[in-house]
């Protein structure tokens, strides 16, 4: 109900700014007229407080203290145009977003050049990837083979660190760095990037690191067989040691465990040297 | 019925003072009324009266404003210079008008100069006056500027810089509230 006569009382409102009675409002909302009545009372009265004209001599003594004072009156803001504007309401949303969106940006430009020389496994790498897809995006088709070859060099980089300073290096991690620099790569020769020297120099980094990883993975592979082996020696001299106790079982699971590690390893080293291959192969 | 458009215009384009004092002779009474509405203090009201004219007429060459957007412009300026006087000697206005303190208020004498002395201004309904004191500063501010000053909700939502909606909806919220508080004085 309260929002109806509201609704009423603005819509006679407006009619009488472009110049109705207050008599035909009522008549028009005829409904409503009684508590309309009583609103329109209330308005008249407050139109009662007059303005009352002030006297010559009055008027004459203040405009004469505004003339003599107006030199030394602080400027004031003036509005150059008919039309105020509304501008400060509409536009405060919008300056907020464009301040919060600048905070942003820069937080994160700040953030990004942080992340620069972050490798694998560090807090700040997803940061370098985002920036980098990021710098993807935003340049120009022209500058995309410069792009791909300092992502080439990035990835090569970040796999020749974790080789030399990594204690035990995650292979997968390693293995996958260097598939997309063969992506890079690729995206450097699409562009026309290179010119013969800086694709051979690259190419040749590229194998170095590769035959680094390939020789820490041969390495890793016979510290663990070694390992195992040991382990079934000791394993045996255990048995040995228990007066031949479940002798049969012993060599049985002593075979199997021998043959399932040794088919395992096989297959480990099968699949990283196809893994090569392939890397080698596109690579070539 | 005195044209501020023309008057706006030629002040502009002659820099003659007579049609300055014509703009003057319109919107003095008017201001001095808003400040006195607003202030209950009627030296205080023509002190700022005065002030705010000043500025005025400093800064009404560089404009070229219609008598709306002239209008906006000077209850701005009144409105300002109202916080700036509230700023600068820190004291706070007291709004909450019973109606036997309105009673002495505008029976209160000012000084023989005053304008006020000399002409009686207020509320000659001393229930709707007292209704008016205990509105909130922002509604008194729109019912002045609705119905005393008698502007429409555009300009009254650029002179406090609001949106028409808001302007509409403290109207309408006010006008309740002083219908409900006379009538609760009547009874």
């Amino acid at each position: 109900m309260s929002k109806k006569i509201e609704k009423i009382f603005n819509k006679c409102i407006n009619l009488i700014e472009k110049g109705y009675s207050t008599e035909y409002c009522l008549k028009r909302y005829s409904g409503y007229r009684e508590e309309l009545e009583e609103y329109f009372a209330v308005a008249k009265e407050l139109g009662k407080m007059e303005e009352v004209k002030p006297d010559s001599k009055y008027i004459k003594s203040s405009l004469d203290k505004i003339y003599a004072s107006s030199a030394e009156a602080p400027e004031v803001k003036v509005p150059d145009t008919g039309r105020v504007r509304m501008g400060p309401a509409i536009l405060k949303p919008v300056l907020i977003f464009m301040a919060v969106f600048i905070l942003f940006s820069f937080s994160f430009a700040g953030t990004a050049y942080a992340a620069q020389d972050s490798i694998p496994g560090e807090v700040l790498y997803p940061v370098k990837r985002s920036a980098e897809s990021i710098k993807l995006m935003v340049y120009p088709e022209s500058k995309k083979g410069s792009l791909h070859y300092q992502f080439l060099n990035n990835r090569i980089s970040e796999a020749d660190i974790l080789l030399e300073t990594g204690e035990s290096p995650d292979a997968e991690i390693i293995g996958k760095l260097l598939e997309e620099a063969d992506g890079e790569f690729r995206q450097c020769r699409r562009y026309g990037y290179f010119n013969g020297h800086s694709e051979q120099n690259i190419e040749e980094t590229m194998k170095r690191v590769r035959q680094k990883y390939q020789n820490r993975c041969m390495e890793k592979h016979e510290q663990k067989n070694g390992a195992e082996e040991e382990k079934t020696q000791n394993d045996g001299e255990c048995f040995q040691d228990e007066n031949n106790f479940g002798n049969g079982e012993k060599n049985y699971i002593d075979e199997t465990e021998g043959s399932s590690s040794g088919s395992q390893n096989n297959m480990d080293n099968q699949h990283d040297q196809k893994k090569y291959g392939q890397q080698n192969g596109s690579h070539n | 019925m005195i044209n501020i458009d023309s008057c706006l215009k030629r002040y502009k384009d002659s820099d003659d003072k007579i049609w300055f004092e014509k703009i003057y002779c319109h919107y003095m009474p008017k201001i001095c009324r808003f400040y006195y509405f607003k202030l209950k203090d009627r030296q205080l009201a023509e002190d700022l009266t005065s002030e705010l004219f000043i500025r005025v007429y400093g800064g009404l060459g560089k404009t070229s404003l219609n008598s709306k957007s002239f209008s906006v412009w000077i209850y701005r300026i009144a409105n300002n210079l109202m916080v700036d006087y509230f700023r600068k000697t820190g004291k706070a206005v007291e709004y909450n008008t019973a109606p036997e303190k309105f009673d002495n208020l505008v029976q209160q004498s000012s000084s023989a100069e005053s304008y006020f002395a000399k002409s009686e201004s207020g509320f000659k309904n001393r229930k709707l006056a007292a209704a008016v004191g205990r509105l909130t500063e922002l509604q008194r501010d729109v019912i002045l500027l609705k119905f005393v000053e008698d502007m429409d909700y555009d300009t009254i939502a650029q002179v406090l810089k609001k949106r028409k909606a808001t302007v509409r909806g403290i109207v309408f919220r006010a006008m309740a509230e002083l219908k409900a508080e006379i009538k609760k004085e009547n009874e």
